[in-house]
């Protein structure tokens, strides 16, 4: 399976939900402790490789990606600055970026787009805040203020327009809805930073969350005092995790032990798969929506793998 | 004795019936009562028949044995006079002042024989109750023949009783008592020895195991210890090596910052070199040294840019200024730097060397996005009850569908799944595989029973699938229910839709 190689350690990776040959990787400098970011937009070819599209600086690194779901060619990145910044691939780079949305005081760590609204974006930051905004306003609509702590990672409920959760570095996710002023439900879900969570894209009332604790966590909302699945089985901070969107049952989860895996968390043997293909920690997973089984991780190795489930990520089509 | 004038009068005033207060003991005290007696003498007459009556009393065995205190109080508490008791104790056959004097002889005899024959050392304890019974029979003695009552005689009788009884008991204590010990020693220094034989052999064995036995311990620790200070001395020198390695690192370290330091300079002297030579050939990518508002050092990033698509030019700026090694490829330059030696470098105020001055403020903060050049696609998991996307590749990129791209193909070679990861393998690899017809056919779902059942908890068919459609495909076979169902209806729609297309 194609590899590319991407000058600063990568952060983020993403399918695109309009081509399903498209990626987008995050990247920072200096493993995103000081020093500037880079964009890319990557494709994959049917020949065999993955060439680049397009890229785009920033002046600091780059932590979190995440395509629009109304325009084909609009992508956000979350930016350690603490602003956001929107490029559009379609338009001449002198036209880019189009928007740099910066109202966080401290670096944005997570952004997800809605796919149920498609026209409004989350951002989690270091400054214990997420915010809400659309396209067409230069200022958040929204700010969310709870966590007493680094919210790590902002996930859009892919069913319910108006809710999402957050993980936070108090040792909390929270679910919230954007027409109430408060969150809906606070789970203590973990006793160390929660690093990452996902909804489960075919039953809405199932939320995952990854930890430093190594384990992963699946949530009932409707029952949240004890989760409903523990997944142990990564060496380290567990750093972000993905529902399946083909599959129910299935997780996919990305650690600092260097290893992304596979689980099924309603199995009695959860885990499915394990890929040790990084050689650093290996911080950014997707699962593609339109293509399934395909996956792409990215780490601070500086290289970006897309394979399909079941084969080697390092070997070549 | 006015005790007795009044036992006297008693019988006369009330009846026999009266129990005189009097007893033996009160009557052995009396001192001089015995000649008041005479003036409280009755003149009554003797009754034959009470005095009858104490003579078979008398008479009787177990009446003789009995001191002559107690007849007499007991007669007396009959209501018999001191006449009638006197007649009856000459009627009786042993006259009463011998009898009492062969009781007193019997008693004491008795008394002396007990303590000489008795064994037991309770022989003291019994002498006491003989000797307050002898002192009262010889209390007695004196007061039925002649009542007088000598202190000297009741000292006397003493003195012999207790003389009897403290011989006695010295004589057991002496003799027998040894003799008793001494036995009792003797079996038991039988055992003993024959365990003290015994023991002493064994303890000497035992002595002589614990000897070679510590011996032993000593000898392992000796040689433990020899042991460790050998691995101490070893660890020793591999730690000096160590040491030795890590001062040689830190002697290159300090020359490779020597070196950066130099080639620093040398950039910056040709970087101001640069600018003044080129006129317009700076690229649009943001590169303004000049106008930097940050304080730290402005390395040139001779090559960042050979990834970028508009960023030619400015790798004409790049192999110019290249003698020191920090201008070789980023990519190669950032290498070697580790996650902890930047934070050690950012911690201590210095900034990593490759970093650039990015301008990326947007030139238009309004500027609209381009329109989109294709709807937004279904998501997998939502109900769709027909397909929004019609044609999913019209981008610039050349995509090629008709043949399976890489990145579709599954191959079914499974080298680092777990077994039980296989067979939600299978229907990952059964779900993909729709109407493309291919030459691999998905293995027959196993649970294909009831088709009626299976049809009617299915949707409504939707249209027939485009061939090259193949991400449509997936939207169909899923629906909302759960996996296992979904499973099951992909595997059946499969099936189902093989039949179709052929």
């Amino acid at each position: 399976m194609p590899v590319f190689k991407t000058p600063f350690n990568g952060y983020a990776v993403r399918f695109s939900p309009f081509y399903e040959n498209r990626i987008l990787v995050a990247t920072a400098q200096n493993f995103g402790i000081l020093g500037n970011g880079r964009l890319h937009i990557l494709d994959l070819n049917p020949s065999g490789g993955i060439s680049e599209v397009r890229s785009f600086d920033t002046a600091d690194g780059v932590y979190d990606c995440a395509w629009s779901e109304s325009h084909d060619s609009l992508a956000v990145a979350a930016v350690a600055d603490g602003s956001l910044k929107l490029w559009d691939a379609a338009l001449p780079p002198s036209a880019n970026p189009i928007r740099s949305l910066k109202e966080h005081a401290r670096e944005v760590h997570a952004v997800d787009w809605n796919p149920v609204r498609r026209d409004s974006f989350i951002s989690a930051s270091w400054d214990d805040s997420l915010k809400l905004w659309t396209l067409d306003r230069p200022t958040s609509i929204r700010t969310f203020r709870e966590h007493a702590y680094c919210v790590y990672s902002a996930a859009w409920s892919p069913r319910h327009a108006d809710v999402f959760a957050s993980a936070s570095g108090d040792c909390t996710a929270r679910v919230w809805d954007v027409r109430d002023p408060s969150s809906s439900l606070v789970i203590p879900a973990h006793d160390h930073e929660i690093l990452s969570c996902d909804w489960n894209k075919y039953d809405d009332c199932f939320l995952a969350t990854s930890s430093v604790d190594k384990t992963v966590r699946v949530w009932d909302v409707r029952a949240s005092r004890a989760p409903v699945a523990t997944l142990a089985g990564h060496g380290y901070a567990v750093r972000r995790i993905k529902f399946s969107p083909h599959h129910e049952n299935l997780l996919l989860s990305c650690s600092y032990d260097m290893t992304v895996c596979v689980w099924d968390y309603r199995a009695e043997d959860a885990l499915l798969a394990r890929y040790d293909h990084h050689t650093e920690f290996a911080v950014g997973v997707d699962m593609s929506v339109l293509v399934e089984g395909l996956l792409a991780s990215t780490g601070w190795d500086e290289l970006v793998y897309v394979w399909q489930h079941g084969t080697d990520p390092r070997a070549m089509p | 004795m006015a005790t007795e004038g009044g036992g006297d009068e008693n019988p006369q005033t009330k009846g026999p019936e009266l129990s005189q207060p009097a007893s033996g003991i009160a009557r052995s005290e009396p001192t001089d009562g015995s000649q008041q007696r005479s003036p409280f003498i009755t003149s009554e007459p003797l009754r034959e028949d009470q005095v009858q009556n104490a003579v078979k009393f008398l008479s009787h065995p177990k009446v003789r044995g009995s001191p002559v205190i107690y007849r007499r109080s007991f007669l007396e508490r009959k209501g018999l006079t001191k006449e009638e008791i006197d007649e009856a104790f000459l009627r009786v056959p042993d006259p009463s002042p011998n009898a009492t004097t062969a009781e007193t002889v019997s008693t004491r005899q008795a008394n002396q024989v007990s303590p000489s024959t008795s064994l037991q050392p309770q022989a003291s304890v019994q002498t006491a109750p003989p000797v307050a019974s002898q002192v009262g029979a010889v209390s007695l003695t004196p007061m039925s023949q002649k009542p007088r009552f000598n202190w000297s005689h009741a000292l006397i009788a003493i003195g012999v009783l207790s003389a009897s009884g403290a011989g006695s008991a010295v004589i057991f204590k002496r003799v027998v008592l040894p003799r008793l010990k001494a036995w009792i020693r003797r079996v038991a220094m039988e055992d003993k020895e024959e365990r003290a034989t015994k023991s002493l052999a064994e303890e000497t064995a035992e002595a002589a195991k614990a000897a070679a036995s510590a011996a032993a311990i000593v000898a392992t620790a000796s040689q433990e210890l020899l042991n460790s200070k050998n691995e101490d001395r070893k660890y020793f020198e591999a730690f000096m090596g160590m040491i030795d390695v890590q001062v040689k690192e830190m002697k290159s370290m300090s020359e490779a910052i020597h070196k950066l330091e130099k080639a620093r300079e040398q950039e910056k002297l040709i970087d101001e070199y640069v600018q003044y030579a080129t006129s317009n050939g700076t690229s649009n990518n943001s590169w303004k040294p000049s106008q930097a508002n940050h304080t730290l050092l402005n390395q040139v990033r001779v090559n960042g840019t050979s990834t970028t698509s508009y960023g030619a030019e400015g790798q004409s700026l790049a192999p110019a200024p290249a003698p020191a090694p920090a201008s070789v490829e980023p990519t190669t330059a950032s290498h070697p730097k580790s996650y902890m030696e930047i934070m050690a470098m950012v911690q201590r105020g210095e900034k990593p060397p490759n970093i650039k001055e990015i301008n990326d403020t947007p030139p238009n903060p309004n500027q609209p996005p381009s329109k989109p050049l294709i709807a937004p696609r279904t998501k997998p998991w939502e109900i769709t009850q027909q397909i929004s996307v019609s044609q999913p590749q019209e981008n610039g990129q050349s995509q090629d569908i008709s043949s399976e791209p890489w990145w579709r193909k599954k191959s079914v070679k499974i080298t680092e799944l777990e077994p039980e990861g296989e067979e939600p393998l299978r229907q990952l690899t059964t779900n993909d595989r729709p109407a493309s017809q291919r030459t691999w056919v998905p293995p027959q779902p196993p649970s294909v029973a009831i088709p009626e059942s299976a049809a009617a908890i299915r949707h409504p068919k939707p249209s027939p699938p485009i061939p090259d459609l193949s991400s449509g495909d997936e939207k169909m076979s899923k629906s909302s229910m759960n996996s296992n169902v979904v499973s099951q209806q992909s595997e059946i729609e499969e099936v189902e839709e093989k039949d179709d297309g052929v």
